[in-house]
């Protein structure tokens, strides 16, 4: 036996994929030093670009309790704040990312406020308000509803209306939705010009707006390009590259920074250089990562020659807004309403092609298997989180039936360490290795490309 | 001659064959008792001196199980359900859904016609499904863990088991003796909770035609008996359930083709 260290961590394949952790670093430490100069802050969920690039075009500064809650697994320092939540009767099936927050907002509370010295990145500074968003999942109303009474602070939610394929379809529907999503963000613009005392910038919203576009398209752009086989970079490049498109696409640096990104993955698929050096299995995650553990990836690749070719459907910017939806649109909030939209709905054709529900989780793997030449699915359900788990099993199902496309089943946390078993992870993947042979040979019998 | 020798180090029993070409020479199977360095050194010593063969004879050995990483003799080690897979498609050629009831887990794997895992499910960190609880039971019962069938098939009117967990399989077992309930039903109750989890398995991957079941599960009797209610299917067993993955591991390392002498 070696006298290596096991890392727990993941090495990342591309030099940009190291580097994104830094904007999560600053995020922290700008949403700090507004509280230093008492300008607002506020804490929000992933919101696929609602409310928050409305909320930062009026001057206030956010950071983002799922990412705080990454952070914290990816470093292994969650789990005294899970024990912590835990001790205050919150329920260990309760989303690990929730058990986190509610952990260190619990001991901020008991510490006046002030970050204690031990926060893990230098801690979230108070919010003036929490930013709170309906879509995807149901935890999360409660979690801020909670947050809001530790810290005695305005919580507003924004609704998001969860569209099934055949309402999809439905003659107005999507017009409707847009109509009640415009009236939402409309709403909330009212709620922070009285909270913060002050009149909406729209300019820069509108500026914003521009720049999400461009950032988005960059991503987008590369995700495309991750198709190329072998493929350019894997699930761990991704899940760090992700934090600029998913919680800074408006700040010109992120946008910048995806011009980079770009570059370095145009030049490795023009080159045909691998993420990983020998690239044998191409295999797709869904959904939530196991933030603790990410290092593991990294093992299949070294044991395996398996590149995680694509994965987390929800963290991915959507297709650009096609110009049919922004002709003539001016209302800067009706542009948002009709992008999110679009990010929940784009796949509803795939979804309505194989007579599928729900699009969310679900579709956009059946069209990614096809494209990008996917082995077999790797499913990771959390016990803790409903919406990323109760699609697996239907989704594992489809892709046997309709791609002969195996899966695996691992079950942990997205945070919690506690639930997740590496060696178990192992045994599973060595098993499956002849399983996705098995269904290759199946493919190529039945005539599939790939 | 191609001496191969295959082991399988469970977390209770260790499993050695010794293999000519594809014929079984001969096996051994005894307890770990704590040490699989130990086990695995006198099953393989045991099985040799069955076969007549000496440790030098051997052209390769393979391993599976918990206990191979404690191995220290040259070996090329291989997955569990890989091995069972192979295993009992050289026992039972004609089987694809094979379900393995071991101490630490229990498995059902969907196999090829040629041996290769086509799909597998496992039952994740719970003992409930494994043969551990049948070892549990069997210690608050004070019944031999041989015995558990013979109580099991006599029973009319097995206990329903309301809990899933071992922990509280334990518990609600010890409440039913007090209650005085009969063993036989206790136990048969017990193997009908397993067998409705182990279905659920089972229809993860889709029954086939052909269906066996192999470990250390498949000598409870009971236990067969209604999973084969449960399924509505009989259930093909191994001659020598124990052994089908220490074959397996022979084969695989055959296949790998690394000859050590």
């Amino acid at each position: 036996m070696g006298d290596k260290k096991k890392k727990k961590s993941s090495a990342k394949t591309l030099q940009t994929a190291r580097e994104a952790g830094n904007f999560g670093k600053k995020i922290l430490a700008s949403a700090r030093t507004a509280a230093e100069e008492g300008k607002p802050i506020a804490w929000s969920m992933v919101d696929w670009w609602l409310g928050g690039t409305i909320a930062k075009a009026m001057g206030v500064e956010l950071c983002y309790p799922e990412n705080y809650g990454a952070f914290c697994a990816s470093v292994r320092r969650a789990e005294p704040y899970l024990d912590y939540a835990e001790s205050d009767g919150i329920p260990n099936t309760t989303c690990g990312y929730a058990r986190n927050c509610i952990g260190y907002t619990r001991r901020l509370q008991e510490n006046n406020f002030v970050i204690p010295q031990d926060a893990p990145g230098g801690g979230m500074p108070k919010p003036l308000f929490l930013l709170a968003c309906g879509a995807v999942c149901d935890a999360r109303y409660k979690w801020f509803q909670s947050l809001g009474r530790y810290m005695n602070v305005p919580v507003w939610t924004l609704e998001f209306p969860q569209t099934g394929v055949a309402e999809y379809y439905l003659a107005g529907n999507k017009e409707e939705n847009i109509k009640f999503m415009v009236q939402e963000l409309r709403e909330f613009v009212s709620f922070l010009e009285k909270l913060l005392g002050k009149k909406m910038d729209w300019d820069n919203l509108s500026e914003r707006l521009d720049t999400i576009f461009k950032t988005h398209q960059l991503a987008h752009e590369v995700d495309i390009l991750r198709k190329s086989v072998p493929s350019p970079a894997v699930n761990t490049d991704f899940w760090a590259l992700m934090i600029p498109h998913l919680y800074l696409p408006d700040d010109p640096e992120a946008l910048e920074f995806y011009k980079r990104v770009y570059e370095e993955v145009k030049y490795k698929v023009d080159n045909k250089i691998g993420a990983i050096p020998n690239e044998k299995y191409r295999m797709a995650f869904s959904e939530l990562p196991p933030w603790h553990t990410l290092g593991l990836f990294d093992e299949f690749a070294e044991k395996h020659g398996i590149a995680f070719v694509i994965e987390s459907w929800n963290y991915h910017a959507p297709s650009p807004l096609p110009e049919s939806e922004r002709e003539g649109i001016t209302d800067p909030l009706e542009l948002i309403a009709r992008y999110s939209y679009h990010k929940f709905n784009e796949s509803a054709p795939t979804a309505k092609k194989y007579c599928m529900d729900p699009t969310i989780f679900t579709a956009p793997y059946l069209k990614w298997v096809e494209e990008y030449k996917v082995d077999g699915l790797f499913c990771h359900p959390l016990m803790s989180c409903r919406p990323a788990t109760y699609t697996l099993m239907h989704l594992r199902n489809l892709l046997m039936e309709k791609f002969k496309v195996p899966s695996v089943v691992v079950e942990g946390d997205i945070v919690d360490l506690r639930v997740f078993n590496e060696e178990e992870a192992h045994a599973k993947i060595d098993a499956f290795i002849e399983t996705m042979d098995y269904y290759r040979e199946i493919r190529r019998k039945e005539g599939f490309g790939w | 001659m191609f001496y191969k020798a295959g082991l399988d180090i469970g977390s209770v029993m260790a499993k050695a064959v010794i293999m000519d070409n594809d014929k079984v020479l001969s096996y051994s199977i005894m307890p770990n008792r704590g040490s699989f360095y130990n086990a695995a050194n006198n099953v393989l010593k045991e099985a040799l001196e069955k076969a007549g063969l000496t440790y030098d004879k051997l052209n390769i050995i393979g391993t599976t199980g918990l206990g191979a990483s404690f191995i220290t003799y040259p070996h090329i080690k291989n997955t569990e359900v890989a091995c069972q897979s192979r295993g009992m498609n050289y026992l039972l050629p004609s089987v694809r859904i094979v379900i393995e009831v071991g101490d630490q887990s229990t498995r059902v794997i969907k196999v090829t016609e040629k041996g290769r895992v086509a799909d597998c499910v496992i039952n994740d960190r719970c003992a409930a499904g494994s043969g551990r609880i049948l070892l549990i039971i069997s210690k608050v019962l004070r019944v031999n863990i041989n015995d558990l069938g013979n109580f099991s098939i006599t029973s009319t009117n097995p206990v329903r088991f309301s809990t899933s967990c071992s922990v509280f399989a334990e518990t609600e077992a010890i409440s039913r003796i007090a209650e005085g309930i009969k063993k036989e039903d206790i136990i048969a109750g017990l193997h009908q909770s397993m067998a409705i989890k182990i279905y659920s398995m089972i229809q993860k991957v889709k029954i086939e035609e052909k269906c066996a079941i192999t470990g250390g599960g498949a000598k409870d009797l009971g236990l067969v008996k209604m999973l084969q209610k449960i399924i509505g299917k009989d259930l093909l067993v191994p001659d020598e359930p124990f052994i089908s993955g220490a074959i397996g591991a022979a084969l695989m390392a055959a296949e790998k083709e690394v000859v050590f002498t």
